[in-house]
């Protein structure tokens, strides 16, 4: 039996959120119940039980979702499919199961000690695999061995009948094999509720990586100098990143808003074969930043990383609890112990970049990241740069996964992070005009125009950074998921698998 | 619109002939109190067309308001409106509701809802608020509002959900309080791949709220207990029947559904005690089984009187059919059928007084009245011209 947690429960007020904590946003968004669920089987039957009452489910794993899929269901239900973790191969060489509750750090440490190998995932570790690998969930090993949901042999999934009956399915290549393809890459809270990935083979761990950090002072940073650095680093990646030899390196090009007071470049090499025996491709790629004129080649701090962006803390002065001169901020145990307080609140939005910066780019970016509003604490936002390509550029993984993204030699992830509700239209409206702005420029289609809309500069946007702002346009299915004809298929297997729409969300496949 | 034509080519299929003059009131409501021996449904009541709001589709969206003095019908007020395909009054008479069935509402996946006040001397329309439907609540199909109209509650047709949407006492709709999200499918590939709620009505105990799912052959009975709607009783129709519009006998314990699918009626018992759908009754083909063609009916009324009911088709067959209605036993006698007198019925109503019935078709609406006798329809005369119109409501003095 799952473990149900309705609102008299202690934990109920905890268990409701998510890491974004802008959701619910009212009482009223709130679920009845949270259903935390400890095999399959309690999965299975709180899923019936859910359907069977009229409650719309949402499915939480390791409760990542950047935007209000989950923790925004009025009266419904959270299955939370956290304890679904195991990893497990059935012998050495595979295959390996990891439940979808497991979170990546969790994965990599079971992978690797058991048996060697890894998964090319994020580098935040409290995601949940559940919805990083459906949304093709990729990561610092992603240009040597491609994405995650490239690796995927079979998915267990719960789907619901047109009767309303909970189906349980394994799905690979020949069985369900539309479904198993949407499962690759589609998204999360789509087509049921996935409680299990199988990888026929996973990719052995690399021996060692370099790590290095390259930092620049805002201070004298120009916008000459700004373009300079942005450019060379895009040049990279459209040139000399697309052999082989470089695939072992991923870089990450963190342009922190000038509040922070520098931004860097923080880049993890190995050679293909998982050795750091030749450096001359990392250090021909950080020669090329020596004209920049770095602050620093010393490692500074760690590197910012999706999830785990330092966030402004209380003494920016924004505690939330005003009782001057003492500084105390309000966290539930839970977030404050295992994530150390740093769920708060957000904003995201993507790129996938298909060529590198042009002039109006870095000079929106420039312009944006230099911009400050009043009352408004811009610490915490930045844009995430990621290097890109490699062995996920491989054209056959389009039509057999839901990522058709596979021209890229860059990923941007635009993104701010606050502490107060009172401070949400300040960082949403600086982040929405920040976006529109670099995509308004004269390369832009004017159809298109605020968009990355796919074709000679850009492949759209990352459906695991989901942006409800681009639900404004009506071609937002072609900015996540192109327009080749993977949107139609989707929908296709939407209708036949979950043909009464139990599983939606703001930006769900629509039926 | 071309009335000319459109009339020339009326024709009248009388089943049963009759013969009956229109004369003083108690003639025309002979159910009324006083007026004989017939069972008086307590709420029959004189009641006079006042104000009439036409939901529309046409090419200028919207609600058409006219005032009504006698036979003239004027045209007050288009107040825009998107799909507004069913509309309610309020009981206390100064709000009216719309629901909008529609697919996007600023940007999202939901139908929406309208509350209006309506102007008591001019009978004009303000916009008082708009409410999103929940997610995924596309095309909404219809609604009603509870007796102690404290609540709406929707049938959403697109999204297989209902709704229910607490109502302020200045008449604002508040946001969704409850949800109730449906699955289930029929054999019908086109129209019953998903559940596709379609009617709700209050009993008439106003404890129980009966539902119609025309995408999965059901029927539900919801107990409904402060504003919340809480599955008590689902009975299955015949498997692709396509249960559609609901009406409640009089009595409270007989109900009539009208099977869009197959183009039928049915009759159930209705346990009101128990909010309980008892056993199929009778059942009937929802046209004469002369005409050629079986046409999807839309649009089921029971006369005040319980005696005559009343359903509207179209397709090949445009027409409005009636039936008599053996009030002891449900069973329906077929006995008017009135063939291509209308195109595209959609939406229909009787004065409560029973004296005459209002039907919309393709671009007008028209008005029949009843022989208080037989049930019989007099010619439609058309009152006014409106396009596309959808739904309708009317206010009484």
């Amino acid at each position: 039996m799952a473990i149900t947690v309705g609102r008299q429960d202690a934990r109920y007020n905890t268990l409701k959120l998510g890491h974004n904590l802008r959701w619910p946003a009212t009482e009223a968004e709130a679920v009845s119940r949270i259903e935390v669920c400890e095999t399959d089987g309690d999965t299975a039957d709180a899923l019936q039980r859910a359907v069977s009452e009229g409650l719309r489910p949402t499915v939480r794993s390791g409760g990542h979702c950047y935007e209000d899929f989950v923790a925004n269901n009025p009266g419904g239900v959270i299955l939370d499919i956290s304890p679904l973790n195991e990893v497990r191969a059935a012998k050495s060489g595979g295959p390996y199961h990891m439940g979808s509750g497991t979170q990546l750090w969790n994965g990599y440490l079971e992978l690797y000690k058991r048996y060697g190998v890894t998964l090319p995932a994020g580098t935040c570790g409290s995601v949940g695999a559940g919805g990083h690998i459906s949304g093709g969930g990729y990561g610092l090993l992603s240009r040597l061995h491609g994405l995650t949901a490239d690796w995927l042999s079979a998915v267990d999934i719960l789907t619901v009948d047109a009767s309303g009956k909970v189906i349980a399915r394994t799905v690979d290549r020949t069985h369900d094999p539309d479904l198993f393809r949407a499962c690759r890459g589609a998204g999360g809270g789509n087509f049921g509720v996935i409680t299990k990935f199988t990888f026929d083979t996973l990719p052995q761990a690399p021996q060692e990586v370099m790590l290095a950090h390259v930092s620049f002072d805002w201070a004298d940073t120009t916008p000459e100098r700004f373009a300079a650095i942005l450019h060379t680093f895009g040049e990279y990646w459209e040139t000399r990143g697309k052999d082989p030899d470089t695939w072992g390196m991923f870089s990450q090009l963190v342009l922190s808003h000038q509040a922070g007071g520098h931004f860097g470049i923080s880049t993890q090499f190995c050679n293909p074969d998982g050795t750091c025996r030749d450096l001359s491709v990392l250090n021909e790629f950080l020669d090329r930043f020596q004209a920049c004129k770095p602050a620093s080649a010393s490692p500074t701090p760690a590197p910012h990383v999706p999830g785990h962006v330092p966030v402004p803390r209380p003494d920016s002065g924004q505690q939330a609890c005003a009782s001057a001169p003492h500084r105390i901020t309000r966290d539930n145990w839970l977030s404050a112990t295992n994530d150390r307080g740093d769920s708060r609140r957000a904003k995201y939005k993507s790129t996938y970049m298909k060529r590198n910066f042009t002039t109006s780019e870095t000079q929106s970016i420039y312009k944006h990241l230099t911009r400050t509003i009043p009352g408004i604490d811009l610490r915490g936002s930045m844009v995430i740069v990621d290097s890109y390509g490699g062995a996920i550029n491989r054209k056959e993984l389009i039509a057999e996964t839901a990522v058709p993204q596979r021209s890229s030699i860059m990923k941007l992830q635009f993104l701010s992070y606050w502490m107060n509700d009172k401070d949400d239209a300040g960082h949403l409206s600086w982040l929405s005009d920040f976006y529109s702005d670099v995509y308004s420029g004269p390369h832009i289609d004017l159809r298109y125009r605020s968009t990355p809309y796919p074709g000679e500069y850009y492949e759209g946007c990352y459906i695991n950074y989901p942006d409800r702002d681009m639900l404004a346009h009506a071609f937002w299915p072609q900015l996540y998921y192109g327009d080749q004809g993977l949107y139609p298929f989707l929908q296709d297997v939407k209708r036949r698998y979950d043909p009464n729409n139990v599983f939606h969300h703001a930006m769900s496949i629509r039926p | 619109m071309s009335a000319r034509t459109f009339w020339s080519r009326r024709q009248f299929v009388q089943l049963i002939s009759s013969s009956s003059a229109f004369g003083s009131v108690r003639a025309l409501a002979p159910w009324l109190p006083g007026a004989g021996s017939e069972k008086t449904p307590a709420t029959v009541k004189r009641a006079t067309p006042r104000f009439a709001y036409i939901g529309c589709l046409g090419k200028t969206q919207g609600i058409y308001v006219f005032s009504i003095h006698g036979e003239r019908w004027t045209l007050r007020q288009i107040i825009a409106s998107n799909r507004p395909l069913s509309l309610a009054l309020h009981p206390n008479q100064q709000f009216l509701y719309a629901v909008n069935a529609i697919d996007t509402y600023r940007s999202l996946p939901a139908g929406t809802i309208e509350a209006y006040s309506i102007d008591p001397q001019k009978g004009i329309l303000t916009l008082l608020n708009r409410q999103p439907l929940s997610l995924s609540g596309i095309m909404p199909k219809h609604l009603a509002i509870s007796p102690d109209g404290r609540n709406v509650v929707v049938a959403i047709h697109g999204g297989g959900a209902y709704n229910v949407l607490p109502i302020r006492a200045d008449g604002h709709l508040e946001r969704v309080s409850g949800i109730v999200k449906e699955t289930g499918s029929g054999p019908d590939r086109q129209w019953q791949e998903a559940a596709h709620p379609h009617t709700v009505i209050f009993d008439t105990t106003g404890r129980y709220v009966l539902s119609s799912d025309l995408g999965s052959d059901r029927l539900n009975v919801f107990s409904w207990t402060d504003g919340k709607l809480i599955l008590r009783h689902r009975s299955t129709t015949t498997s692709g029947s396509g249960p559609a519009h609901l009406a409640m006998h009089p009595s409270g314990h007989l109900l009539y559904v009208l099977n869009k699918l197959d183009a039928s009626i049915a009759c159930y018992g209705y346990d009101a005690a128990n909010g309980r759908m008892l056993e199929r009754l009778h059942h009937v083909p929802t046209f004469s089984s002369d005409s050629q063609e079986q046409a999807s009916a839309d649009i089921l009324v029971i006369h005040p009187s319980g005696r005559f009911l009343y359903a509207s088709g179209y397709g090949k067959t445009n027409s409005v059919a009636m039936w008599s209605i053996d009030t002891s036993s449900g069973a329906l006698t077929p006995i008017q059928h009135m063939v291509d007198g209308l195109h595209f019925p959609s939406a229909m109503t009787i004065v409560p007084d029973g004296t005459s019935l209002f039907a919309m078709d393709k671009s007008s609406i028209v008005r029949m009245f009843v022989d208080p006798i037989s049930g019989h329809l007099n010619q439609p005369v058309k009152m006014a011209e409106v396009p596309t119109p959808m739904s309708l409501a009317m206010k009484y003095l």
